[in-house]
């Protein structure tokens, strides 16, 4: 259970991060009277640089801003987004997702994921769980589950010797 | 009186999963049905008919015979076969000893050897194997240990947990020990057949001594602990007919198809033996190369016969390690704490196939 619950943590954590990197739409700001007339944020905190190459936009807590043709850069203390037109890359400390067309990577300590197509594969040491997109198989220390062809197979690891007496 | 948990086998059953690698245990490979019925063509299908009623209770007749057969002068009728080897001790403890009484046990041992003993209100002396003479007990010690009260003595050998085997002298004088004092000696015999050395075996206690009671099973010698075939060979009748009463409140009557099996394994002994040897042998010289190797952590002194030997581990505590070593490395061994000698000393066992693995990987993981 334990196990499982590591995969889905991870895996939830890496769907946040992928999510973080493709960068959904924000909603369209709304037009609405600010109820304070901009006392802490002066103007001359942002910088909006644009011409027909590209915009660099620059914000207050060293968020950066860039698009040109083909990408973007966005930069915030300690995450870096760089996307071009068939990939991303989001790089935070000690996590790095890349995406390439239909590959992406996931690495962080203990764990790294890998996807190709159909293909994806999960590394945590001990634990590796791939898939081919029809059969897949997962493998705890010993213990490994094949699933193939819609058949499935456990191999539970060599538990030693039986017995629990030392009778006479 | 409550009896003390047997603690050798708590510590087998609190590490039944998790022991992958038995490095301690004292009963050499085992053998199936199967391998056992290939002694004897044409024993499978005697097997099937073996009827499954009720058997005799002082076991099969033709048992008795074949296993009678294994001593000089000891009759079919003065063998009683029971379930195991643990039975007769039971039952010996009760039908022969009495509360108050004291007893003399060849030390460290086996835990039956003197808890069922204790739980009785029987006085408890232990003859201790000294670890500096290959676990040699002094023969001075013993008369000093023997009591107005005391009753029997008892031995075992080749021993557990340390491989001792009493020479063919030291062996003589116990016997004239408790010949003198009119005790009964018990002889636990149930390693007899594992000498390294055929020509160091002794012969039967129940041979030699009037009031001698020897104790035999199938378990250590032969690796067929499944069958629980054990006996008790006495010349003493006044002992025979105690035993053989009150085993009417344990088992009663033994296993049909197990007695058959272990006719069969009685009367090829000797082959069954050499094939035991051969393996124990050869383990012990593995495991002699591997304490060459660990001076530095094991103090130890070649046996001369049996399954397991008792070295003294040199880096703390025995029992500590023990527990460390079957956590991390599932390879189990058996602290000196569960012969009731709690410190340095700890158990290897070494009549199993896959000892040699067993063993390269702990030597492994020490070198690591």
């Amino acid at each position: 259970m334990k196990i499982i619950n590591k995969i889905l943590f991870v895996s939830l954590l890496a769907g946040a991060v992928i999510t973080t990197g493709c960068g959904s739409e924000p909603p369209a700001p709304q037009a609405q009277p600010s109820a304070v007339e901009s006392a802490d944020m002066k103007p001359a905190d942002v910088k909006i640089d644009g011409n027909a190459a590209g915009t660099n936009i620059s914000l207050p807590g060293g968020i950066k801003i860039q698009t040109g043709e083909g990408g973007a850069k966005v930069n915030l203390p300690g995450i870096n987004i760089d996307t071009t037109e068939t990939g991303a890359k989001v790089s935070m400390p000690g996590v790095e997702v890349t995406t390439e067309g239909d590959k992406a990577t996931v690495n962080m300590p203990g764990m790294s994921v890998t996807s190709d197509g159909a293909n994806s594969n999960v590394d945590m040491g001990e634990i590796k769980v791939n898939t081919d997109g029809t059969d897949s198989n997962v493998s705890v220390g010993d213990m490994k589950i094949d699933v193939k062809d819609g058949e499935t197979t456990i191999q539970t690891p060599d538990s030693g010797e039986k017995t629990n007496t030392d009778a006479e | 009186m409550q009896i003390r948990p047997f603690e050798l086998e708590r510590y087998f059953a609190r590490h039944e999963f998790s022991a992958k690698y038995l490095l301690g245990s004292s009963d050499p490979e085992a053998m199936s049905i199967a391998d056992l019925l290939a002694f004897e063509p044409g024993s499978e299908e005697e097997l099937k008919r073996v009827w499954l009623g009720y058997t005799e209770s002082l076991g099969d007749p033709a048992l008795r015979r074949d296993i009678a057969g294994l001593y000089e002068s000891v009759a079919p009728e003065e063998i009683l076969v029971f379930t195991g080897a643990e039975e007769p001790i039971f039952a010996f403890m009760h039908a022969v000893l009495e509360p108050g009484d004291h007893l003399v046990v060849h030390f460290p041992g086996y835990q039956s050897h003197y808890s069922v003993a204790q739980s009785r209100g029987i006085e408890v002396s232990h003859w201790h194997g000294n670890p500096n003479r290959n676990w040699a007990p002094d023969l001075v010690e013993l008369p000093e240990l023997i009591r107005s009260k005391t009753r029997a003595i008892l031995i075992c050998t080749p021993h557990n947990p340390t491989g001792y085997l009493f020479d063919r002298s030291s062996w003589q004088q116990v016997i004239e020990i408790a010949r003198e004092r009119d005790l009964y000696l018990f002889c636990d015999e149930v390693y007899r057949g594992t000498e390294h050395d055929p020509a160091d075996q002794l012969p039967h206690l129940a041979d030699h001594y009037e009031k001698g009671i020897s104790l035999n099973c199938l378990s250590k010698n032969c690796g067929l602990a499944g069958l629980r075939t054990g006996w008790i060979a006495t010349k003493d009748r006044d002992i025979y007919n105690r035993l053989a009463t009150f085993k009417d409140y344990l088992t009663i009557c033994n296993c049909a198809p197990g007695e058959y099996l272990a006719g069969i394994a009685v009367r090829n002994m000797p082959q069954i033996f050499e094939q035991q040897r051969v393996r124990l042998v050869s383990n012990l010289n593995l495991l002699a190369e591997f304490f060459a190797r660990h001076t530095d952590l094991f103090s130890w002194q070649r046996p001369r016969a049996g399954t397991v030997t008792f070295p003294r581990y040199l880096g703390g505590s025995a029992l500590e390690f023990c527990d460390w070593l079957v956590a991390e490395t599932g390879i189990m061994l058996i602290p000196g704490t569960f012969f009731d000698m709690p410190g340095e000393y700890l158990r290897f066992g070494y009549g199993r196939a896959s000892f040699a693995d067993a063993l390269a990987r702990l030597d492994a993981y020490l070198a690591g």
